[in-house]
């Protein structure tokens, strides 16, 4: 649990740095263009640059490795599966074989490859995301979300989950809290209970809230019309001329890793 | 001039509890009135009527001589705020200044307009430097502060509380009971403070209602009501700690105290009143 709060706190995006202080939409277009890339990409090329860019420029404003890993543990495992799941049924050339538990097992060249390309823009496109985590609030991005006329209902959702996300790990862990010193997870069968309970109670709780919530935003005048107020301030001279280095960026980036190397 | 008038309001959830049995209370305007009760005594659902949220299975609720079933919704909501005692239902937003903006973006303002509220309202409640902070880095304490803000941003005419204190440590009561004095004397806004608190009461309310089993049995200015322990605990309630001292004395100790005192400052007058007297009684036959 206090994994899964340290993930999602969001207190580096609040921090007052370089890369926290560059325009919202500025980095959406860069980290925008910079996904569609990297999904695109034919080569690792691509995705490389993105995840050492990214690295680097995480570095520059002191993210520890230990918090990156930390987020990019999923993805890793599932870039790591894919890659093996493709080395094991696609291609030719065995690299490497074996049995595992009676079944016959071989890695081929061509379906590792394949594989890796895949892995390479999992944790590419993972890094171009924690980029933007890690340097952006939820408000700043549902504030640009508004900016480029995003549906107002896509927003609300946005906003709420990210504002009850926490309560719900809150709450979560003080329930945990309170089975655990009641030896509810000594055992494989009252751990399993204890989830089953913990899942039941959390689910009557967030109807109970959704509901009491319903009323505070009732009587403060809410009829369905929008969630967040507060604007944009108006693009400046130096929002244009990082939004034009990082366009200059991508163009020779796709430049050499669609005609070049690919 | 009565704000809010309420008479004979009976309600009763649709799960059948009987909450209120016949309410009846007016609300003076400019006054800070306490509503006191214990758990389940129908605090809570007797504020719910003040604003409309709840509709009343009869009786009826009448705001500024008008009945509330002919205001429209978003009229009531202008006139009286209420903050709620659980600052996780009501803030919504990220932000704090977000959360604060919520209630004047829906009443249509000009977006200058609600810029211009909310940095009032953070003002008010000494949060300004905390417009930026995410809701779930505040303390529960900063919390209800932000509530209050949120519903102040509004500029309603009556504010309701519902518990505004329960949860806070000493000093975070003392920095709401400032704010919400600040407001009433200073903003002349109407308040209805419920609480189950009684300490709280005479130190900062002119009036005080006490409910038990969805009625209103007793009420008056805190004087009147607080003068026998007896009569409130029947109610769960009990007397200040300070009267309950001052009532020990009087019963126990004798002491020729007539009105119990309520607060530290009335009891520090009455006890040297009393030294003085015996003091003067004592000096009085040796000058003789």
């Amino acid at each position: 649990m206090e994994i899964l709060k340290h993930v999602v706190m969001d207190h580096f995006a609040h921090r007052n740095n370089w890369l926290t202080n560059i325009e919202v939409r500025v980095k959406l277009f860069y980290i925008g263009i910079g996904l569609l890339l990297n999904i695109l990409s034919n080569g690792i090329i691509i995705p490389l640059v993105f995840l050492v860019t990214s690295l680097i420029l995480l570095k520059t404003i002191k993210i520890s490795f230990l918090n990156l890993g930390l987020r990019m543990i999923v993805p890793l495992f599932f870039g790591v599966f894919i890659m093996l799941i493709m080395g094991l049924h696609k291609g030719e050339t065995v690299m490497l074989s074996g049995s595992f538990l009676g079944y016959e097992l071989a890695l081929k060249k061509e379906g590792l490859l394949i594989g890796l390309l895949l892995f390479t823009k999992v944790v590419g496109g993972v890094m171009l995301l924690l980029l933007l985590s890690f340097t952006t609030t939820i408000s700043k991005i549902c504030m640009a979300a508004r900016w480029m006329k995003i549906p107002e209902t896509i927003i609300e959702v946005l906003s709420f989950v990210y504002r009850y996300l926490f309560l719900l790990i809150e709450e979560t862990e003080t329930m945990m809290s309170s089975q655990k010193s009641r030896l509810g997870y000594v055992t494989w069968f009252k751990t399993i209970k204890s989830f089953g309970n913990l899942g039941g109670v959390l689910l009557i709780r967030s109807i109970v809230r959704a509901e009491n919530v319903h009323t505070a935003m009732t009587s403060r005048g809410y009829n369905g019309g929008r969630v967040l107020t507060i604007h944009l301030t108006p693009l400046v001279k130096n929002d244009y001329a990082i939004l034009l280095s990082c366009g200059v960026l991508l163009a020779f980036l796709s430049y050499f890793g669609f005609f070049v190397y690919s | 001039m009565i704000k809010i008038k309420v008479e004979d309001l009976i309600y009763k959830y649709p799960d059948g509890t009987q909450a209120l049995n016949g309410v009846n209370i007016d609300v003076v305007k400019g006054e800070f009135i306490a509503v006191l009760g214990a758990n389940g005594s129908g605090k809570t659902t007797l504020l719910k009527h003040f604003n409309g949220l709840l509709k009343p299975a009869s009786g009826s609720v009448v705001l500024d001589n008008i009945e509330l079933n002919e205001f429209n919704s978003g009229d009531v909501f202008r006139k009286v705020g209420m903050v709620f005692q659980d600052p996780n239902d009501q803030l919504i937003a990220p932000t704090v200044e977000e959360d604060v903006a919520f209630g004047p973006t829906n009443l249509n303002l000009s977006y200058d307009e609600i810029v211009s509220r909310v940095n009032n309202a953070l003002e008010l409640v000494k949060m300004k430097e905390f417009a930026k902070k995410a809701i779930h880095a505040l303390s529960y304490g900063q919390s209800k502060r932000i509530c209050i803000a949120g519903i102040l941003a509004m500029e309603p005419e009556i504010l309701i509380l519902d518990e505004p204190t329960s949860g806070l440590d000493p000093e975070g009561v003392k920095s709401v009971m400032k704010i919400l004095n600040d407001l009433n004397k200073k903003k002349g806004i109407t308040i209805i403070h419920a609480t189950n608190s009684v300490d709280l009461v005479p130190v900062h309310m002119d009036r005080v209602a006490i409910m038990d089993k969805g009625i209103i049995v007793q009420e008056g200015t805190p004087q009147e009501v607080f003068t026998d322990s007896k009569k409130l605990e029947g109610l769960k309630l009990e007397l200040p700690q300070i009267a309950q001292l001052m009532e020990a004395l009087r019963g126990k100790e004798k002491f020729p105290i007539d009105s119990l005192p309520l607060t530290i400052g009335q009891a520090r007058q009455e006890l040297s009143h009393l030294i003085n007297t015996e003091d003067n009684a004592l000096v009085s036959p040796e000058i003789s």
